[in-house]
């Protein structure tokens, strides 16, 4: 059961997380697309094969998961993939303050991370205005939609980003698999 | 893989979360297969993890937390790449009158940018304090060493190094600090940040093989991983400055330099080092040319 304050706790996460998301300026995307899920199932398991598995957390797994690793489930939906060694392919998705990254991560059997693959980065650059629906313009799209500067660019430089969010993402996903991936 | 058919030569862009921040691989080539070009990224990323496992600050396992825990106690032995690494920042100090200093780690520890390790310090130590003989280093004074200016530029070269003459071009991106192999011609997005925090991105060609560009606009706006050496203020300046330089670990280190005391740039002319600043008008101003010209 989720108890009534993790349930306040988590509307306001939601809402916090909403305001956040709305603010944010959107004028420019910077995206780079590396791979896709097929190519970075080449390079984190070679030939293993694999056999997909559709992972719905429930809340109370997703409260276990939390409470665990002290970073936020935002998604109920889990894309995963089971390997024959027992070994799991996971693709996630993680929002920083600056940045949007699809990364593909590797664990073993014993839930260890083996690989972590960027499959898409993306990072916004503000140009004064506001739009609340900034993140419909990319969410979840494989392709450079909507971007004005797109490939256009082949070198970035400037104040280093840190990739504390995508750190928190693989944690994230490292409970999960201690909490729920291990027992299927 | 991701690969690109240019006219015959494979090019394909890897990335992943190293160093704190995201190291892209970007590989052009003209006769290597597929499997060729990531195990080539692959020994890019591998120097880059062993370089990261040797410098970093926050693994109580690295060298350097060995060094900083163990160096007052006694002399300490140190690899190769450490020696190489602090060689350097140490002839940097030595050249700016100490402007450019690796022993402000207290500082940032204090300020909440590096993680505290329970080491006492002598508030008086300074890079002068840190002494390398045959091989192994000692400090005089209780301090901390930090490689976050210069370790990253490093990891870059030693990366790029390891397999350019394997590939047609290379480039070696870790959050900005970039070196590439044939880099003329090529341009770069620099990243600027305005009086709001809208961030825009400036456009420049390169003009050595390395540029690394320091600015605080990612740090929380009450810390700022830049210390005045001789104060220990944080420095809050909104401007960034990128620097181009034969080598990424001279041009990250003289990025700090260049946000402590401009007018020291210009002795780093003679090296093919030129420094830029964006204001946050988005307007680039070449450093070197403004001191010359007043």
């Amino acid at each position: 059961m989720m108890s009534g304050i993790n349930k306040v706790k988590k509307f306001f996460i939601k809402v916090v997380a909403f305001i956040g998301l709305a603010l944010l300026p959107v004028g420019h995307l910077y995206a780079e697309v590396y791979m896709n899920t097929e190519q970075a199932k080449e390079v984190l398991w070679q030939a293993t094969a694999m056999s997909p598995v559709a992972i719905v957390l429930t809340n109370d797994q997703m409260d276990a998961i939390e409470d665990a690793s002290g970073i936020w489930v935002g998604n109920e939906n889990l894309k995963a993939w089971k390997t024959e060694t027992g070994g799991w392919f996971i693709i996630d998705q993680v929002v920083g303050k600056h940045e949007m990254i699809d990364l593909a991560v590797a664990l073993t059997n014993e839930g260890k991370v083996k690989g972590i693959e960027v499959l898409q980065y993306r990072e916004a650059y503000g140009s004064g205005v506001k739009h609340p629906k900034w993140l419909a313009q990319f969410l979840g799209k494989d392709h450079t939609e909507h971007l004005q500067l797109g490939n256009q660019i082949h070198n970035l430089s400037g104040g280093t980003l840190s990739s504390r969010h995508i750190m928190e993402g693989v944690t994230r996903l490292v409970h999960t698999w201690n909490q729920v991936l291990r027992h299927l | 893989m991701p690969v690109t058919k240019q006219s015959a030569t494979n090019h394909f862009k890897r990335c992943k979360p190293l160093l704190g921040t995201y190291v892209e691989v970007s590989v052009l080539s003209e006769k290597n297969n597929n499997d060729t070009l990531i195990d080539i990224s692959e020994c890019v990323f591998s120097e880059i993890q062993r370089i990261e496992n040797l410098m970093s600050f926050h693994d109580p396992d690295s060298e350097l937390s060995y060094i900083n825990r163990e160096a007052y106690n006694h002399s300490c032995s140190i690899s190769k790449d450490m020696k190489e690494v602090l060689v350097a920042a140490l002839h940097l100090s030595k050249v700016t009158n100490g402007i450019y200093d690796i022993s402000i780690a207290p500082t940032l520890v204090r300020n909440g940018i590096l993680p505290d390790q329970s080491i006492d310090v002598d508030d008086q130590a300074n890079w002068q304090d840190i002494s390398i003989i045959k091989g192994k280093i000692s400090f005089k004074r209780k301090l901390l060493i930090d490689l976050g200016g210069i370790a990253k530029g490093y990891a870059v070269d030693r990366a790029l190094c390891m397999v350019e003459n394997q590939v047609k071009n290379i480039t070696v991106n870790a959050g900005g600090d970039l070196r590439i192999k044939e880099w003329s011609g090529e341009s770069v997005g620099i990243k600027a940040s305005d009086t709001k925090g809208f961030n825009s991105l400036i456009f420049v060609p390169m003009h050595q093989a390395a540029l690394a560009t320091s600015s605080n606009y990612y740090i929380d706006v009450n810390k700022s991983a830049m210390i005045d050496p001789f104060t220990k203020k944080e420095l809050k300046d909104k401007k960034s400055i990128s620097v181009f330089a034969p080598n990424c670990m001279l041009a990250d280190a003289l990025t700090k330099v260049a946000f402590l005391d401009i007018t020291l740039i210009p002795i780093f002319k003679p090296l093919g080092v030129k420094a830029i600043s964006i204001d946050e008008s988005g307007n680039v101003q070449d450093l070197c040319e403004r001191l010359e010209h007043g």
